[in-house]
């Protein structure tokens, strides 16, 4: 696990402005979190993070079939994530960060979070 | 509501020598790709923006050249919109990616207008 963390935190030093990476199961518990001091601590809880599953869960009544990702960009941060089920991958960074390399930066998790997939039980 | 945009960069994309062309806006988020994969789009936005600090002063925005084994890629942002352009020459490249830009911005709703002095850097 620790290993992990060392990858993700040289992970999330490539892309500027990236504050925290956070692998949650649907409601919200993480797995495993890497995060800067100056985050806001609100966006690490889990009842912010399980959000997505009920976004994702409305928005999939949309007709547009499964949400890959929701990006919500606020004044001062934006936060990014991305569907990979049963697990959730949340970036949060500054608004001014690059929101395409943050996207880009689930394919660098990929092997990370298919290990993580298999040990997490699909409800 | 994109028409306009893939039209010019299938335009561009007809050019003899253009193998790709992709537009993205100052998030990295893909506008339009043409020959380009649209998961680019996040990195030519951040080339285009950490180039910009190195001349941070300056009234214009570089024009990037990129040129490897494989072909040659000119990046430039203007406002909000960064092009690329894939090809196999930046001498060919560069006069087609100002203009192409130029009409991009037209058709995305931008007034541009481009500073004479970009072309002193070549």
């Amino acid at each position: 696990m620790q290993e992990a963390k060392n990858y993700l935190s040289k992970l999330s030093s490539t892309v500027e402005g990236l504050l925290a990476i956070v692998v949650t199961d649907r409601d919200g518990i993480p797995l495993i979190k890497v995060a800067m001091d100056h985050v806001p601590e609100q966006a690490l809880r889990h009842s912010f993070l399980s959000t997505f599953g009920s976004a994702t869960e409305q928005a999939n009544k949309l007709g547009l079939k499964q949400t890959q990702s929701v990006i919500s960009m606020f004044k001062n941060y934006q936060v990014v994530q991305i569907n990979k089920y049963p697990l959730i991958v949340t970036f949060i960074a500054e608004s001014s960060a690059n929101t395409g390399l943050l996207l880009n930066l689930e394919t660098d998790m990929g092997d990370l979070l298919s290990d993580l997939q298999r040990v997490v039980p699909a409800s | 509501m994109e028409r306009q945009l893939e039209k010019h960069l299938e335009e561009t994309c007809r050019v003899p020598g253009i193998s790709g062309a992709l537009c993205a806006d100052n998030n990295g988020l893909c506008l339009a790709a043409r020959g380009c994969k649209p998961e680019l789009a996040g990195h030519v936005a951040s080339i285009a923006q950490q180039a910009a600090q190195l001349h941070p002063n300056s009234s214009t925005t570089p024009v990037i050249c990129i040129e490897s084994e494989g072909g040659s890629v000119l990046i430039k942002s203007e406002n909000d919109v960064t092009m690329a352009i894939r090809g196999n020459s930046w001498v060919a490249l560069k006069p087609l990616c100002m203009r192409r830009l130029s009409a991009i911005k037209r058709a995305m709703g931008y007034t541009t207008h481009l500073s004479n002095s970009l072309s002193s850097l070549f």
